[in-house]
């Protein structure tokens, strides 16, 4: 029972977290998508406590907790990667953004400084 | 119509669109006779060139950051040239540009700020999952913004020097968002929001964008967007801090 309590709260304290955010505009509406599944996922998980454990036994693991380590470990890695692809692109995106600012505030005699005077 | 240098100017958003651009732009100037700006969104196919051969102005994008942001791109610049209308329409030939006027005379005649061209009208018709997704789409924002607006999702818009003053300084760019969003964020901004049946053809190229896992996905997060916005800091306010 306590454990419930316990899960619960703390996916209302990730509902508040996203409300304020999003109200913020912070927070974009597609990643609050997402962690408002997160929390929904953790509210089913702890109510339906039997039903994972039977999960859990059916795949072969005897203690229900340590598939759902897994999982979430699952979880977090392909967060992380996508994360780290997105900076990725992020990154190469700014590179594209400096060199056309650089080419465009380039300051060349041959220019009669035109490029660098606007601003 | 016609119009003088400088008083309309007809938006194009078009993301490799070289098949169909040239022919596009080609219709909008002679069926209107407004300056035409190309805001190609990072093609790789020369759709920005092929504007310009046809006779539009062109704004290339460094790379690809969505409808909405080449909408906003081109209000931004329609703002700068101090345009008294702007009439968004889509590179890929499906609007047809002599209902365009239709669209622009509320909002040359003072008498609206953001006009809706439905496709509805002229008797398309979507089926499954969509046309429950667009009916549904369509009574919610129809109560916020206390017009019928059948075509949320309808990308043939015109928009007044007010909607360009608003809309200059932040549009919505995330998909579906630069439709259905910019609908709410004109609302709450005090925009006059009307609608006027026009003539949409099935698409002269491109391919339409699906995909059902990415669908889903997608109307999830335009019910967040709906649900939230009333209590949400406005966007321009937001683009300004």
């Amino acid at each position: 029972m306590m454990l419930e309590i316990v899960v619960i709260s703390m996916a209302m304290v990730l509902f508040a977290v996203i409300f304020e955010t999003l109200r913020r505009r912070r927070l974009s509406e597609g990643s609050a998508v997402l962690w408002i599944g997160v929390g929904l996922g953790a509210i089913l998980l702890a109510v339906a406590r039997p039903v994972f454990d039977w999960i859990a036994r059916s795949a072969g693991v005897s203690y229900g907790p340590s598939l759902l380590f897994a999982v979430v470990a699952v979880f977090l890695v392909l967060l992380c990667f996508s994360l780290s692809m997105q900076i990725g692109r992020l990154e190469k995106r700014v590179k594209i953004l400096a060199r056309e600012l650089a080419l465009r505030e380039k300051l060349d005699p041959e220019d009669d400084g035109e490029a660098g005077k606007r601003r | 119509m016609s119009f003088p240098h400088r008083q309309v100017l007809a938006i194009l958003p078009a993301l490799n669109e070289v098949e169909t651009v040239r022919e596009v732009v080609t219709e909008v100037r002679t069926a209107l006779r407004c300056d035409v700006l190309v805001v190609d969104d990072g093609s790789r196919d020369g759709t920005g060139a092929a504007a310009l051969e046809a006779g539009a102005s062109v704004i290339r994008h460094p790379f690809n950051l969505g409808v909405g942001a080449a909408i906003g791109t081109g209000i931004a610049f329609a703002r700068e040239r101090g345009y008294a209308a702007v009439i968004q329409i889509d590179a890929d030939g499906q609007h047809d540009a002599s209902s365009a006027s239709a669209l622009l005379v509320p909002v040359l005649d003072g008498s609206a700020d953001l006009v809706v061209g439905s496709r509805f009208a002229s008797g398309y018709k979507v089926s499954g999952a969509r046309a429950f997704g667009m009916r549904y789409l369509s009574r919610v924002v129809s109560r916020r913004v206390g017009v019928e607006i059948t075509d949320t999702t309808s990308g043939f818009r015109a928009f007044s020097a007010n909607a360009i003053a608003i809309f200059a300084v932040s549009y919505p760019t995330e998909y579906l968002s630069d439709t259905v969003e910019a609908l709410l964020d004109a609302h709450d901004a005090g925009l006059r929001i009307e609608e006027r049946p026009v003539v949409m053809r099935s698409r002269m190229g491109g391919t339409a964008s699906s995909g059902r896992l990415r669908s889903t996905y997608l109307f999830l997060r335009l019910l967040v967007v709906i649900l939230f916005h009333p209590l949400r800091r406005r966007r321009e306010q937001a683009a300004k801090s």
